[in-house]
């Protein structure tokens, strides 16, 4: 690693506490306890780790639209502005989010083509008709060409989210927090999608967090990866080293719970474990 | 304690008699026959004459391109359709009985009891102004008959059941306050809760680490031993079809291409779409570097599809022939004939060449 780093976030704590006691116990949980990643521009970080080990509530905080209990994150240098202020509003276009639940992300009373203009328009982006342009190749990338009037109610779990990709890369953004991104989309519309984050990359030097709970997708697509299980980072470093030595036991679990490929590979391992 | 356990738990005398399952089947052990389903707006059909079956203790995975249908077929299966969603043709039954001849309120009891659904966007179909454990345990109340204070007792049971750490404290927990992985294994217990005779799963171990969804896969294999539950798995992951299907039916632009028996599907793709989902694949146990194969193109439009085969314009084998529909039919090959269809005019050819 380099030491500048583009996004950084040093040591970063998330707690919630949440009273209420109907079924009995009040509850605390440090959701985020202590994590410290930095991504470089061009980099892809990749994301793994247990369901419920803090891996969206540490993509919001690198996005800044959540602000940590205790901790710093960095852009290029700079900390976040306040959240809800208007410095804030103009740094998200640098910082975009695509979140796990599309259909909660994008606006029901709004087609998307719409959504995907004003997003622009909020960020001083082009003339109208530069952004109806721009609105349309967007969704040509990524396998939605001419729906811009449908709304969000009609379309698939997998549309919507393709939308909201379309949204967040419509801004150029310099960082990308993809939160199960491609996680809805069939292997063959998640090839393409994939294949246009790399060449974004490519071209504009984008860094991506990149969570994901499906290792394929996540060995293909990162530089490196960090494991993350009950709020902090068990284990961290180049791709193929996790996938080809790893370290931590909860990482050998994970990667040993790996689906069979074909069904007669996993009657060979149940045969094993017989 | 497992589901399984905390539901042996609960009082049985409570369960309600079972209305439907005395009426004969038309095939004894079909739980769920879809046949000629279309489904459709003004303007386009979206599921074009669709034909699934599912019997007694079997699982049926449902894979396909986004878009292609999988969620609306589910929900029509379920009579879940509406505006301006139309079902214009076709017949669903349900243990030997004709969904469309049953009044709302009928269909309501048997959709709770009998059937189960987990949705493909958990976080957005649960209740978001209600405690999880509320909403688990008034599922209890509600379809088996138990006292609030056993529901809420095995509410949090089947919270442990599926993997969620500190279950008591949990169950006071609303939605937003969950993981998405988290909100997907309430819908699942919720699922599991009303042992339905039918459980359709839409992309429901999408925001699972494979560890816990070996786990759940696990649970979700135990109950159906038990109960004998007919499952319908939509997923876009062929490492979990490899896992639990043992029959498998693609889809594409609306219809389906093609179905078979999870091994022969992966040991013998026929449909030039399936060969190149198959393609597209990327394994955890190797390294790739680069651009990924992808099937070139986009899905057609619904309202704009291509005359002949829907998969024409991205075909590699596409030839004069492909201007005329081809017919889903049994494909004659070495084994598994009749099982094995494939809506491709090469589809023999292909058998042929790959034996
Ligand atoms: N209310 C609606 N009006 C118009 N089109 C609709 C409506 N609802 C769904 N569609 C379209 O119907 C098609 C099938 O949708 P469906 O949700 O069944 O797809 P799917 O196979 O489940 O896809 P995914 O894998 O992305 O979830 C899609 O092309 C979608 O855009
Ligand atoms: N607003 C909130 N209030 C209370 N607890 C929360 C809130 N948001 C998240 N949590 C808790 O923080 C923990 C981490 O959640 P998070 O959504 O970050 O997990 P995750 O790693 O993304 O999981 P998944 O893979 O299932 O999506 C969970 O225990 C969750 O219940
Ligand atoms: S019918 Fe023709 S176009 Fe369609 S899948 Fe077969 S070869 Fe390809
Ligand atoms: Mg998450
Ligand atoms: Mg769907």
């Amino acid at each position: 690693m380099s030491g500048k780093g583009r996004l950084i976030l040093d040591d970063i704590v998330r707690v919630y506490r949440s009273g209420g006691s109907l079924f009995g116990g009040k509850t605390v949980v440090r959701a985020v306890d202590g994590v410290s990643i930095t991504l470089e521009p061009g980099e892809t970080l990749g994301i793994v780790g247990e369901s419920g080990s803090g891996k969206s509530t540490l993509g919001r905080i690198a996005a800044g639209i959540e602000a940590p209990t205790s901790g710093h994150v960095t852009l290029d240098g700079k900390p976040y502005a306040r959240i809800g202020s208007a410095a804030w509003r103009r740094e998200r276009r640098g910082v975009q989010m695509i979140f796990q639940n599309p259909s909660k992300a994008l606006d029901p009373r709004m087609a998307i083509g719409g959504q995907i203009e004003e997003a622009m328009q909020a960020h001083g982006m082009f003339d109208a008709a530069g952004r109806k342009q721009r609105m349309g190749e967007m969704l040509a990338l990524v396998g939605l060409p001419g729906m811009g009037a449908r709304f969000s109610h009609q379309l698939s779990g997998g549309q919507q989210q393709r939308a909201v990709i379309a949204r967040a890369l419509v801004l150029d953004p310099k960082v990308v927090i993809c939160d199960e991104a491609v996680s809805a989309l069939d292997v063959s519309v998640q090839a393409q999608i994939i294949n246009l984050l790399n060449d974004l990359k490519a071209r504009f030097g984008i860094g991506y967090l990149f969570i994901s709970h499906d290792l394929g997708v996540v060995r293909h697509i990162s530089d490196r990866i960090a494991v993350m299980r009950k709020g902090v980072i068990v284990e961290a470093g180049p791709a193929a080293e996790i996938f080809a030595n790893p370290q931590h036991e909860y990482t050998r679990s994970l990667l040993a719970a790996v689906p069979a490929a074909t069904p007669a590979e996993r009657r060979a391992r149940e045969r094993l474990i017989a | 304690m497992t589901v399984l356990e905390a539901d042996r738990l609960s009082a049985d005398s409570n369960r309600r008699r079972d209305p439907i399952s005395s009426r004969g089947a038309a095939r004894a052990d079909t739980v769920l026959a879809v046949e000629g389903l279309t489904v459709g707006t003004g303007r386009a059909d979206l599921v074009i004459d669709v034909s699934l079956d599912v019997r007694a203790g079997e699982t049926l995975c449902l894979v396909g391109e986004s878009g292609c249908g999988k969620s609306l077929t589910c929900l029509a299966a379920m009579g879940l359709t509406s505006e301006p969603l139309i079902r214009k043709s076709g017949r669903i039954s349900f243990l030997g009985q004709d969904l469309s001849l049953l009044r709302e309120n009928q269909l309501a009891e048997i959709r709770g009891r009998d059937m189960a659904m987990i949705f493909q966007d958990a976080t957005a179909a649960l209740n978001p102004v209600r405690r999880v454990g509320m909403q688990i345990a008034e599922v209890l109340v509600v379809h088996r008959g138990l006292t609030w204070s056993q529901a809420m007792k095995q509410a949090v049971e089947l919270l442990a059941s599926v993997g969620i750490p500190d279950p008591a404290g949990r169950a006071n927990a609303y939605p937003h306050q969950l993981s998405g992985g988290m909100n997907q294994r309430v819908m699942i217990a919720m699922a599991l809760a009303c042992r339905p005779k039918l459980l359709i799963a839409d992309e429901a171990t999408t925001a699972l680490d494979v560890t816990t969804q070996v786990q759940i896969l696990k649970l979700m294999k135990e109950l159906q031993a038990e109960t004998g539950a007919a499952m319908i798995f939509v997923t876009h992951d062929l490492g979990v079809v490899a896992e639990i299907a043992d029959r498998v039916a693609v889809m594409y632009s609306g219809r389906v291409v093609e179905t078979a028996t999870v091994d022969d599907l992966f040991e013998r793709p026929l449909h030039p779409y399936t060969r190149g989902l198959m393609a597209c694949r990327l394994h955890a146990t190797t390294t790739s570097h680069g651009r990924i194969a992808a099937i070139e193109g986009t899905v057609p439009s619904p309202s704009k599809r291509p005359e002949g085969c829907s998969f024409r314009p991205r075909c590699p084998y596409a030839s004069d022939e492909c201007m005329a529909l081809p017919a889903l039919r049994p494909i004659a090959g070495i084994y598994g004939a009749d099982q094995h269809r494939a809506a491709c005019h090469f589809a023999e050819d292909f058998a042929r060449a790959g034996s």
